[in-house]
């Protein structure tokens, strides 16, 4: 590979950091011309291939203006861009960036964040009215402004009866800006969790089209506005929304719980005919419970065996207090309901999804295709359990700790919230291989089926990002 | 008599001896001794510290003298990280990157070399600043009410990585860098206590220097638990917790799953250093809620090394580990690193206790073995380990169990409006724990690897992917048997 295709290829493959000029030049040059290395520390290769990694993290973080890329949404490609970042000091930071995919999509967003204290800290309790922990969680206030042009996106129509056989596409672009902010409250929180208000002030402007030259048609030509509300006409919005949350504290009370909670509620203000004005309420939660057992001691510590058989480690994984872990249960709930007065109606774009994973990411009835559902109301329920069974590798290279997975999942849309009910509701069931530490899943690997449309093999990274 | 020292008492009525079997190593984050704690230096309170009366100084590039002062900011006086690689702790220790043979150090490059990084006099003038002892009153609370060590050095003059390894494994093998690859082979202190069956974990938050170590990740689930859960298991029987302790630091403000922010709290320049004080803070109150876990253990708060800050102490000699060198630079290892800050906090320490016993790093890993094994000393982990002084020397095991409770001032705790923000750029440390990570993902197979965001710039970008690593990692070498 030469020189010129290694570079652009660490450029497009390595994490950054903010660097000035200076450094870069050094770092690039230190690259193309190393030293010699110390016998007997890292040979010349890997400490060449080590500032190939600095000339390329030092390019990619030059500040205020550097390179950027990344992935723009799904489906959407992978773009590269420019960067913005400026901080004159710690209380305010500016990103602004833009990036521009293969499939003539793009983003450009710029926020400025800003971090305080909590109002008074947040005790913990202690035993005996001794004081405990404090809770670190701080506030923030977010300002926004995003430009998006999704190129192509999935549609199958609206409610729970609409069908794989109608499939359509549109082009989403949108353009909106606002404030967002979380506020912790120190006099309700506690051991039960860390509550904190949420709140949300944010102007949209959404324009969707038709996609030209794809094998599905356009929604707005299969579907127009009557079955699929804003195909053809889109509305400007003011979005103004405030909500509570609840998670289980940074310092766990204990360690065999953990729960996160949030509601929130948005009205979307129409700022032209009022048709498409309209209420959401939003509420989710899990809760995840690890089935320990528990160790004996031997007066001073628990007993731990270095040379545990990893039969026994797949029955009950052992953990460094010398309990061992037999697995984890996570329930997971979701409403989304909307509200409209009798003349308005909810946009397509802006109605929530069931099926693989929605717009944001989240994973809902995994024995659909993506965005198979759709409709102004959503229901989902979901039960995870996750088994670490195994623990293989090869000598110098692990092959990796797998655990045994299975999910249920029961879901429904509805076209008005008193419709929203578990009747009829769509379930599917799913088993595969998972990677998991402490009850956080990192990746999977899963087959689903039960849900009417055959069976969906997929393999998910967790949302690290 | 309290009721543990009741339950002491021998049938002729003696107390016995008491037994440590829970030793806690808290390792923050690149602040020297006088930074943090040589303004506690009084009357009646003989430390190594700085004198009011005879401040020490450093020369700028215009020769003026640049004196200490105590008047530290929690975050802003930093903003540039203070350089703290081995050729500019040469320039630090020298004032000249290329002393003459037999030059002894003088301590008077801080101000030039962080002139140079912060790109003016004025701003490099601030490697002098240092706290008044009340604006961390955690830290320096801690410090009266139990043991202050004034000659604690860090193990290297050079970055975190070698110092990190000098705290878990007793060498960096000649290694000075910071590069990520060097260190997957490296034999810890965990696995030597392993083997004689004694437990002991890293509770780590977002990253932790050890997750390349094989002989660790082929045993993570021995080794390895989530800060999250420190507070539960302290709470929990005393007898569950790991007999040795060693606790890492959110190394990166990161997004709460469900709105804010939970900041960077180990310290590093430009962390806010309020958001250390709750870190310690809470720690010592979760040890110290459980009576039965108190009255069988021993907490140090340490600092990895000494982040380019100024301290007016040189320097002192140590054994080399194993005789491996540095050739470019060239470094032997015979020299400490930079005085760092270190508070060794047990019910059977006396309150004010000055210790002037030299330490380094590896006098935790040598204190480990020499409490919880039969057999100490021993040159498993090297040499210098071998020779450390261990600080169970500062502990009386035949007096009461101290349980009075520290009265923490409330500045450290109390609402201020200072950010910790998640999209800061990175600090020099964090760039590494990225490479380290980026160095770690790529060495697992594809099915595990982390996807990698091409545009990790800002704290909370970098703590999600070394955190979304550290896990992979753990769970791909969970049980590897290598």
């Amino acid at each position: 590979m030469s020189r010129p295709a290694l570079l652009l290829l660490l450029l497009l493959t390595t994490a950054a950091r903010a660097e000035d000029w200076t450094t870069t030049k050094s770092a690039c040059r230190s690259g193309f011309h190393p030293s010699q290395p110390a016998p007997g520390t890292t040979p010349a290769p890997a400490q060449r291939l080590h500032n190939f990694e600095e000339c390329a993290v030092d390019l990619l973080t030059l500040t205020p203006v550097g390179p950027t890329v990344g992935n723009i949404g799904t489906g959407s490609g992978f773009g590269g861009g420019v960067r913005v970042t400026y901080s004159p000091d710690a209380n305010h930071i500016l990103n602004l960036k833009s990036l521009y995919s293969t499939n003539g999509s793009y983003v450009a967003s710029g926020q400025y964040r800003l971090v305080f204290r909590p109002i008074r800290p947040i005790e913990i309790g202690g035993k005996n009215g001794h004081p405990g922990q404090i809770d670190d969680t701080h506030a923030n206030i977010d300002f926004n402004l995003v430009r998006f042009d999704l190129a192509v996106q999935d549609f199958y129509g609206i409610g729970p009866n609409s069908t794989l056989a109608g499939h359509a596409v549109y082009r989403q672009i949108e353009t909106s800006f606002g404030v967002n902010g979380y506020m912790p409250i120190p006099g309700i929180s506690g051991r039960p969790g860390i509550v904190g208000v949420l709140g949300e002030l944010k102007y949209l402007s959404p324009v969707t089209k038709g996609v030209s030259g794809n094998a599905f048609p356009s929604v707005n030509v299969a579907y127009g506005d009557a079955g699929a509300p804003g195909s053809t006409t889109q509305a400007n919005f003011v979005k103004a929304g405030a909500g509570l949350s609840i998670r289980t504290p940074t310092t766990r009370p204990v360690i065999w719980e953990q729960h996160e909670a949030q509601i929130m509620y948005r009205h979307y203000f129409d700022q032209g005919s009022r048709q498409f004005s309209f209420d959401r309420l939003d509420a989710w939660g899990d809760v995840a419970f690890t089935i320990f057992k528990q160790p004996a001691g031997n007066g001073r510590w628990a007993q731990v065996d270095y040379n545990r058989p990893a039969w026994k480690d797949a029955l009950c994984m052992q953990t460094p207090t010398g309990a061992c872990q037999i697995g984890t249960f996570k329930i997971t709930g979701r409403v989304d309901t909307s509200y409209t007065a009798n003349v308005s109606q909810v946009p397509f774009y802006l109605q929530p999804t069931l099926g693989g994973a929605d717009f944001d990411g989240i994973d809902t009835l995994r024995g659909l295709v993506d965005y198979r559902l759709r409709a102004p109301n959503r229901l989902l329920v979901q039960v995870d359990f996750d088994k670490p069974i195994a623990q293989i590798g090869v000598k110098g290279h692990p092959l990796g700790q797998y655990g045994l997975y299975s999910f249920f999942d029961a879901g429904n849309v509805s076209l008005t919230p008193g419709t929203l009910t578990s009747n009829g509701m769509r379930t599917d069931a799913g088993v595969g291989f998972s990677i998991a530490v402490q009850n956080k899943i990192v990746m999977r690997v899963y087959i689903a089926f039960g849900a009417g449309e055959g069976s969906h093999p997929n393999a998910k990274m967790a949302n690290a990002f | 008599m309290t009721r543990q020292a009741d339950s002491l008492l021998s049938i002729s009525g003696d107390l016995m001896p008491a037994q440590i079997n829970h030793f806690f190593v808290l390792m923050m984050e690149n602040r020297s001794f006088d930074h943090m704690l040589g303004f506690m230096k009084a009357p009646g309170y003989d430390i190594e510290g700085l004198d009011p009366a005879a401040l020490p100084y450093n020369e700028d590039s215009n020769e003026k003298k640049i004196y200490a002062s105590a008047d530290a900011k929690y975050t802003g006086d930093l903003a540039a990280d203070p350089n703290h690689h081995f050729p500019d702790v040469t320039q630090q220790l020298y004032g000249t990157l290329q002393p003459a043979p037999g030059q002894q150090p003088d301590m008077s490059g801080f101000v030039l070399n962080y002139e140079e990084k912060s790109g003016s006099a004025a701003s490099g003038a601030h490697i002098m600043k240092c706290f008044k002892p009340d604006a961390i009153p955690v830290l320096t609370t801690l410090a009266r009410e139990y043991a202050i060590c004034d000659h604690w050095f860090s193990s290297v003059p050079g970055p975190t990585l070698p110092n990190r390894l000098y705290a878990h494994c007793g060498t960096s093998r000649g290694r000075l860098d910071m590069a990520p690859e060097y260190c997957q082979g490296f034999y810890t202190a965990y696995e030597e206590l392993a083997k004689h069956k004694v437990p002991s974990c890293i509770f780590w938050s977002d990253w932790s220097t050890t997750l390349t170590f094989s002989g660790l990740l082929a045993h993570q689930n021995l080794f390895y638990v989530e800060y999250d859960n420190f507070a539960a298991i302290c709470a929990g029987p005393a007898n569950r917790v790991p007999a040795y302790c060693f606790i890492e630091p959110r190394y990166h403000s990161a997004d709460a799953p469900t709105g804010g922010v939970l900041p960077q709290n180990d310290q590093h320049p430009d962390a806010d250093v309020r958001d250390g004080e709750t870190l310690i803070r809470n720690v010592y109150n979760a040890i110290r809620q459980n009576d039965d876990l108190w009255h069988s253990s021993v907490l140090l708060i340490i600092y990895d090394e000494h982040g380019g800050i100024f301290d007016h102490v040189p320097p002192v000699s140590l054994r080399s580990p194993d005789g491996l060198a540095s050739v470019d630079p060239r470094f032997d290892f015979k020299l400490s690193g930079i005085r760092v800050p270190a508070i060794v906090i047990s019910p059977y320490v006396k309150k004010g206790t000055i210790s002037k016993t030299v330490f380094d790093h590896t006098s935790a890993i040598a204190t480990a073995l020499k409490l919880f094994t039969d057999k100490w000393p021993t040159d498993a982990l090297y040499d210098r380990v071998a020779a450390a002084n261990t600080i169970d020397s500062l502990l009386d095991l035949n007096m009461a169990p101290r349980d009075e409770w520290p009265a923490f001032d409330a500045p450290a705790i109390a609402p201020h409006a200072q950010p910790a923000s998640t999209q800061a750029p990175l600090s020099d440390l964090q760039v590494e724990a990225v490479q380290h990570a980026r160095s770690l993902n790529a060495s697992l197979p594809p099915v595990n690897r982390v996807p990698e965001p091409a545009n990790l710039t800002q704290a909370a970008q970098a703590g999600a992917f070394t955190q979304a690593v550290a896990r992979a990692a753990l769970a791909a070498h969970q049980g590897l048997k290598s």
